[in-house]
């Protein structure tokens, strides 16, 4: 035990010697102070540029993302995948839609058909007329 | 209400300069300043390269305070910092002559052999030059930063344990160099003449 002894006794010492000189700390000068802030201050101005493009990019990216998934979140029109039935008219509803158009017709007010009566007058009397010169043409 | 800086602590501090607070910020460097100095400058032994090593710490330390654990202690996460620093110094300037060690360039030069004679006076001054750079940044956190082990583990990126071992090998092989009153020139002499690199235990 007796080399036991003497490598504590050596720690002890040595821990003791480095304690005791431990260097002093002297303050820092204000040279030193004052490049260390000037330096942090010029990485602080690059940083800031940074920091709002980053926030830019940030904002811009939220926005498209938006945008993506109101696209693909919007209702579309369901589109079915069977075959639509043709539609069964029958004769009577056939011979009956003149008569459904003209009756629309009458029920439509007069500014929408006004138009239309005059057309009709006019292709009325182009047609009386073709009638008449047919009729003085035969002998 | 106006806060006064100086009654914070570190981590309060840096959890301030995180936020914005670039007053807090400027707390921090006060505290630390001369600390990282004295650390960087016994690692590189230049002066200039100290001043350039401890600003460019505190530039990357403030770029980097997003990754700061407030859990955490604030002085091992800034030492560390200033360590990488210099080994990226060192790797980036190797090739210039500048950067060797004096001691061992001008072995020989008779005011080589005063300095460390006066080195023998002091126990760190032979600290630094025969212990290999971990135990000697091992043992100035220790005594000089008065870090716990957990500290300084995370400081310098090892376990616990390690940084025991490295402690206890680091007295150990400064036991026998320990400045004896009577006989301090045969020590500076043994000391001329013993390379560094037999003397410092390895890990």
């Amino acid at each position: 035990m007796n080399w036991w002894n003497k490598f504590c006794s050596q720690q002890r010492e040595v821990d003791r010697v480095l304690r005791a000189d431990r260097p002093a700390m002297a303050a820092a000068d204000a040279g030193l102070h004052d490049s260390i802030m000037r330096s942090v201050r010029a990485a602080r101005r690059l940083q800031e540029p940074r920091r709002e493009l980053a926030l830019g990019w940030w904002l811009s990216g939220a926005l498209a993302a938006a945008v993506a998934a109101a696209v693909l979140w919007h209702p579309r029109p369901v589109v079915s995948r069977e075959p639509q039935k043709m539609a069964v008219v029958t004769e009577t509803e056939m011979a009956a839609a003149p008569g459904a158009a003209l009756e629309l017709g009458a029920q439509a007010p007069a500014l929408i058909m006004a138009p239309l009566s005059n057309e009709l007058a006019r292709v009325d009397k182009d047609v009386q007329s073709a009638t008449a010169v047919l009729l003085e043409s035969f002998p | 209400m106006t806060v006064d800086y100086q009654t914070l602590t570190d981590e309060e501090l840096a959890t301030r300069s995180r936020d914005g607070s670039f007053v807090a910020f400027e707390e921090l460097v006060r505290r630390f300043e001369s600390r990282i100095c004295a650390f960087v400058w016994q690692l590189c032994r230049h002066e200039i390269d100290a001043r350039e090593i401890t600003q460019e710490t505190f530039v990357r330390a403030f770029q980097a305070l997003g990754q700061f654990d407030a859990r955490q202690s604030f002085a091992p996460w800034i030492f560390t910092i200033a360590r990488r620093k210099c080994i990226d110094h060192f790797r980036a300037r190797k090739p210039i002559a500048d950067c060797e060690p004096p001691e061992e360039a001008h072995g020989d030069d008779p005011g080589a052999l005063l300095e460390r004679r006066e080195e023998a006076q002091n126990l760190w001054a032979v600290a630094r030059r025969v212990l290999p750079p971990v135990q000697f940044e091992a043992l100035w956190l220790y005594y000089v930063e008065e870090m716990s082990g957990a500290e300084i583990a995370a400081a310098l990126g090892k376990t616990q344990t390690h940084v025991k071992v490295m402690l206890l090998r680091a007295r150990h092989a400064l036991a026998g160099r320990l400045p004896q009153p009577g006989k301090q020139n045969a020590t500076a002499a043994r000391l001329a003449v013993r390379p560094p690199q037999a003397v410092g235990g390895s890990l």
